[in-house]
C-alpha cells in the first residue's frame, strides 16, 4: 500500500479507533496468558486474573480464535520494548500521582497525552496485515479499551485533593488582645500618676 | 634523522589504531552472517542457510522466530514492504524478517 493510501486510510479509521485500542491490541495475548505485559504495568496492584476478566469480550469472540497466531506475532514484535516500557511507567506514575481538584484538567490531559504518545509509537510500526487484525477485531478491542480507560478515570478521580479553605482567626481573640494592651497601658498610666502625686506631695511638705 | 623519528611515530600510531579496530566487533555482511545463524541456531535448531545469504526459519511460528531473534539482542522497529526490521543495538545490526516466506536476511 502507498504512504499516502496508508496516511489516508488512517484517517478514516482514526475516528473509530480509540488511542487505547492500539495499547490493548498489542497487550492481548499477555493478557489473556496470564504474562505480565504492558496493561498490568498500569495497573501494578491488579492481579492478571483481573486484568485478563477484563479481556473476557477478546477471547470470547471468534474472530480471536481465527487471528489468534497474528496477535501472537504483535505481542512479541512490541512486548519487553525499552522505548514502550518507559512509556508505561511514566504513565503508571502520572496516573498514580496526587493532584489538586483545580488541576484536574490540566492532569487528565497529561495522561492522555502519554496515552497519545504510546499509540502513534504502536501505530508507526503496525503492518498492514496487522491494521487488518485491528479492524476484525475492533468492536471487542474497543470494549476492552473502554473498560480499561473508565478504570484509569475512576482512579485519577479518586486522587484528586480537594483544596482546604483558609482558616479565618476568630475576632474576639483579636478583641482580646486589645483589651489586653489597653489594661496594661491604663496599668502603667495610674503608676504614673501615683509617682506624680507622690512626688509633688512630698514637694509641698 | 627527523624524518625517521615522524615516521616510527606514525608507525606506532597506526599500529595502536589497527590493534583497538580488531578489538571492536567490526562486522561486514559476510562475517555478520554467520554469526547470526550460529546465535540464531543456539535459539532455533531446525534453520539452514539459503542461497544469497539468507537464513530459512520456515519452520517455526512467527511469534518464535520474534522472541529468538529478541533473546540474542534484536529489537523490532518497523515494517518495511513486507519485511520487519530488526536492530541490535549491542552491535549496529538490522536483520528482516520476512513475512511472506519466513526467511532472514540482512539487506532491506
Amino acid at each position: 500500500m502507498s504512504k499516502n493510501k496508508k496516511v489516508l486510510k488512517e484517517s478514516i479509521t482514526t475516528s473509530a479507533i480509540s488511542p487505547f485500542s492500539y495499547i490493548v491490541l498489542i497487550d492481548c495475548i499477555s493478557a489473556i496468558d496470564k504474562n505480565r505485559g504492558y496493561i498490568q504495568m498500569i495497573f501494578p496492584n491488579e492481579s492478571l486474573d483481573v486484568i485478563r476478566g477484563m479481556f473476557r469480550k477478546v477471547f470470547d469472540s471468534q474472530n480471536y480464535a481465527k487471528s489468534k497466531e497474528s496477535l501472537q506475532s504483535i505481542s512479541s514484535r512490541f512486548s519487553n520494548n525499552p522505548a514502550l516500557k518507559v512509556l508505561f511507567q511514566s504513565l503508571r506514575k502520572l496516573k498514580s500521582a496526587s493532584y489538586p481538584m483545580a488541576e484536574k484538567e490540566s492532569h487528565e490531559k497529561d495522561i492522555q497525552t502519554i496515552i497519545e504518545k504510546i499509540s502513534t509509537f504502536i501505530k508507526r510500526r503496525l503492518t498492514d496485515e496487522d491494521d487488518k487484525i485491528l479492524e476484525n477485531l475492533l468492536s471487542e478491542i474497543n470494549h476492552v479499551s473502554e473498560r480499561i480507560s473508565k478504570k484509569i478515570d475512576d482512579e485519577v478521580l479518586s486522587l484528586g485533593i480537594k483544596e482546604e479553605e483558609p482558616i479565618e482567626e476568630p475576632k474576639d481573640t483579636k478583641q482580646k488582645t486589645e483589651v489586653k494592651v489597653n489594661e496594661r497601658i491604663k496599668n502603667k498610666l495610674r503608676k504614673k500618676i501615683k509617682e506624680i502625686i507622690r512626688t509633688h506631695l512630698i514637694k509641698r511638705h | 634523522m627527523k624524518n625517521k623519528n615522524y615516521q616510527s611515530i606514525i608507525e606506532e600510531v597506526t599500529l595502536r589504531v589497527f590493534k583497538k579496530l580488531t578489538e571492536i566487533n567490526l562486522v561486514d555482511e559476510g562475517t555478520g552472517f554467520d554469526t547470526i545463524f550460529t546465535e540464531l541456531k543456539k535459539q532455533l535448531n531446525d534453520i539452514s542457510i539459503m542461497p544469497d545469504n539468507v537464513i530459512d526459519v520456515s519452520k517455526y511460528k512467527e511469534h518464535e522466530i520474534i522472541e529468538a531473534l529478541k533473546r540474542i539482542g534484536y529489537i523490532y522497529r518497523k515494517p518495511m514492504g513486507g519485511k520487519l526490521h530488526f536492530f541490535n543495538k549491542k552491535t549496529s545490526i538490522s536483520v528482516y524478517l520476512v513475512q511472506k516466506n519466513l526467511t532472514i536476511t540482512l539487506l532491506p
